[in-house]
């Protein structure tokens, strides 16, 4: 299958003509008609023949020309639909694009379809949506992972070549975990938020999920830098990733902060994150544990911030101007905008809102502090396999403690990079992560990249 | 046992939000609320006397742009209203918002 070869592979046998762009697009459709009914992955899909002729009259000017990619449902895309995978967008079709959005399309890619995902990111498991649950293709009586699971299941099974999800607290790193892909969670500030529909404003990021490291770096090079729409975007040179993904591993120390693998950590996963520091080590690299003893109140920080904000980014919502009104919220979404409305009330504001953000310094300051010990710290990317539907949402106080080891990362703002680490017994898949200091993508992706030439999990994909 | 989420909060909550709930789903928000609110209390316990809260992490300080027009951006009259459930003469039609 041609959407088995990797960006650069593609890419070259475009310029070679041992293969086209429209050659690419019908394999994506062909798989999107087998699988998409199975999975869900997709929210609205792009028309055969519309895709096709952009694939026709296509110039190949950059790596991702002629290249299919699905977008979260959550970017802005003129003239095609937009939801957020919530009713109350069920018919919005955006007059503008977002900057991911435009530079892909300057790019040459080609737009496959929006993908489902947790209503506004509300979720960990892609069930919070107004379109049906997305099913994960290593087994389809479980959930994807969210809040992107439709970004992820679509790259795991090959109908698109890659995809940009958002990662307010997990979103691409939880199904990129649970789906077999890569994903990355980039420095907040990295990638241009412009025209991507707002969670929780200073925690929100977009980045890439792809089949490898090196396909992540390629789309990152593409996407990432500043943008004079985006206040918050950095104006930080953005390196040429995909070309410095070699690395001396005798160079690199690796952090394992021993809190994040206590009680509540599966021990198939625990053994399979903890074999990626042992097989780093015997590549080189040097194993070092640490502490981060405010690990706990990463929830709760990021529980009453996250939710505040998304409370104050949907009170716009109004259904006047856009949109069905606020009668068309889901109940996940109601209690984050309740509890975020409670918490920045008169009276609560001070307990709630300003101690957590008050503690978020204190996180930063941990992480600063783990990050001088070492030069990234790996970490797991969920407690447990992926669950059966309706585990999680049946209650919603362990809905939110699942995402306790990828919530602490984005009030800090640092990158993580969610690879492939192994299979349970079951053969479900796991996922490690590695995370590192601020701006420092090139070194995530080029240790991500060192360990996929260690390792083949990355290159397995679902049976379905 | 003394709840931090009573229905009356919820109530008070939801319409500060501007959210419908009704009468018969308030009792439930409030006892899946319950739980979490609580989980929260964790908080109390750290010392933050004299931290400065965090709000952003950009490191930025006020960026600028030039105060002129940017036509790469402007909305025609009928875009702004293409998505508008209801208009009327080119403007967004909405509820009376005071009483007569």
């Amino acid at each position: 299958m041609l959407l088995d070869k990797s960006i650069s592979e593609l890419s070259a046998g475009l310029r070679s003509g041992e293969f086209t762009s429209v050659d690419l697009v019908n394999e994506c459709y062909d798989n999107i008609e087998k699988y998409n009914s199975l999975t869900n992955a997709f929210i609205t899909i792009v028309t055969r023949e519309e895709a096709l002729k952009k694939a026709q009259d296509v110039k190949l000017t950059s790596p991702l020309s002629g290249l299919p990619f699905a977008l979260k449902d959550c970017f802005a895309t003129t003239g095609v639909r937009t939801t957020a995978a919530s009713k109350v967008l069920e018919n919005f079709i955006p007059p503008y694009s977002a900057t991911i959005y435009k530079k892909l399309l300057d790019a040459g890619a080609i737009l496959i379809g929006k993908a489902n995902m947790d209503a506004w990111g509300h979720g960990g498991s892609s069930e919070n949506t107004d379109f049906g649950p997305v099913k994960n293709p290593w087994d389809i009586t479980r959930v994807a992972g969210g809040s992107g699971g439709g970004p992820a299941v679509a790259v795991a099974t090959r109908m698109a070549v890659f995809a940009i999800g958002e990662d307010t607290g997990g979103s691409i790193r939880n199904p990129a975990g649970w789906t077999n892909t890569t994903g990355l969670k980039v420095t907040y500030g990295r990638v241009s938020r412009y025209g991507a529909i707002a969670y929780a404003s200073s925690f929100d990021t977009v980045g890439p999920v792809a089949k490898s490291v090196e396909d992540c770096a390629i789309v990152l090079e593409t996407i990432a830098g500043v943008d004079k729409y985006d206040a918050t975007s950095s104006p930080v040179s953005v390196p040429a990733y995909s070309s410095l993904l070699n690395l001396d591993l005798s160079n690199v120390t690796i952090g394992i902060p021993k809190e994040f693998y206590g009680d509540g950590l599966d021990p198939e996963i625990k053994e399979a994150v903890l074999k990626v520091s042992t097989d780093l080590q015997t590549a080189g690299a040097t194993i070092k544990e640490i502490s981060m003893p405010l690990f706990d109140l990463c929830l709760p920080v990021y529980y009453l911030i996250a939710p505040s904000e998304t409370s104050s980014n949907l009170a716009r919502y109004d259904g006047v101007r856009y949109g069905t009104g606020r009668d068309n919220f889901t109940d996940e979404t109601i209690r984050r905008i309740l509890i975020g409305t409670y918490a920045l009330s008169a009276g609560y504001y001070d307990a709630y809102y300003k101690k957590a953000q008050q503690v978020r310094t204190l996180f930063i300051e941990e992480y600063k502090k783990a990050l001088s010990q070492c030069d990234v710290l790996l970490q797991p990317i969920m407690p447990n396999i992926p669950p059966k539907f309706g585990e999680l949402l049946s209650d919603p106080l362990q809905n939110l403690l699942a995402d306790i080891y990828t919530v602490s990362q984005n009030p800090v703002g640092v990158p993580s990079l969610a690879i492939p680490c192994g299979f349970t017994k079951n053969n479900l898949p796991i996922g490690a992560q590695i995370v590192g200091k601020m701006f420092s993508e090139e070194l995530l992706l080029a240790l991500g990249h060192q360990y996929q030439k260690l390792t083949d999990y990355h290159t397995q994909k679902p049976q379905l | 046992m003394s709840s931090i989420i009573t229905s009356d909060v919820i109530v008070k909550v939801a319409k500060l939000a501007r959210i419908n709930i009704p009468t018969e789903k308030v009792d439930q928000f409030a006892s899946q609320l319950e739980p979490i609110l609580e989980h929260f209390e964790s908080l109390s316990k750290v010392d933050t006397t004299n931290v400065v809260p965090t709000y952003q992490t950009t490191g930025l300080n006020t960026i600028l742009r030039e105060d002129i027009i940017d036509t790469e951006r402007m909305f025609t009259q009928s875009e702004a209203l293409s998505n508008a459930p209801q208009s009327s003469n080119g403007y967004f039609v909405t509820s009376a918002t005071i009483k007569k």
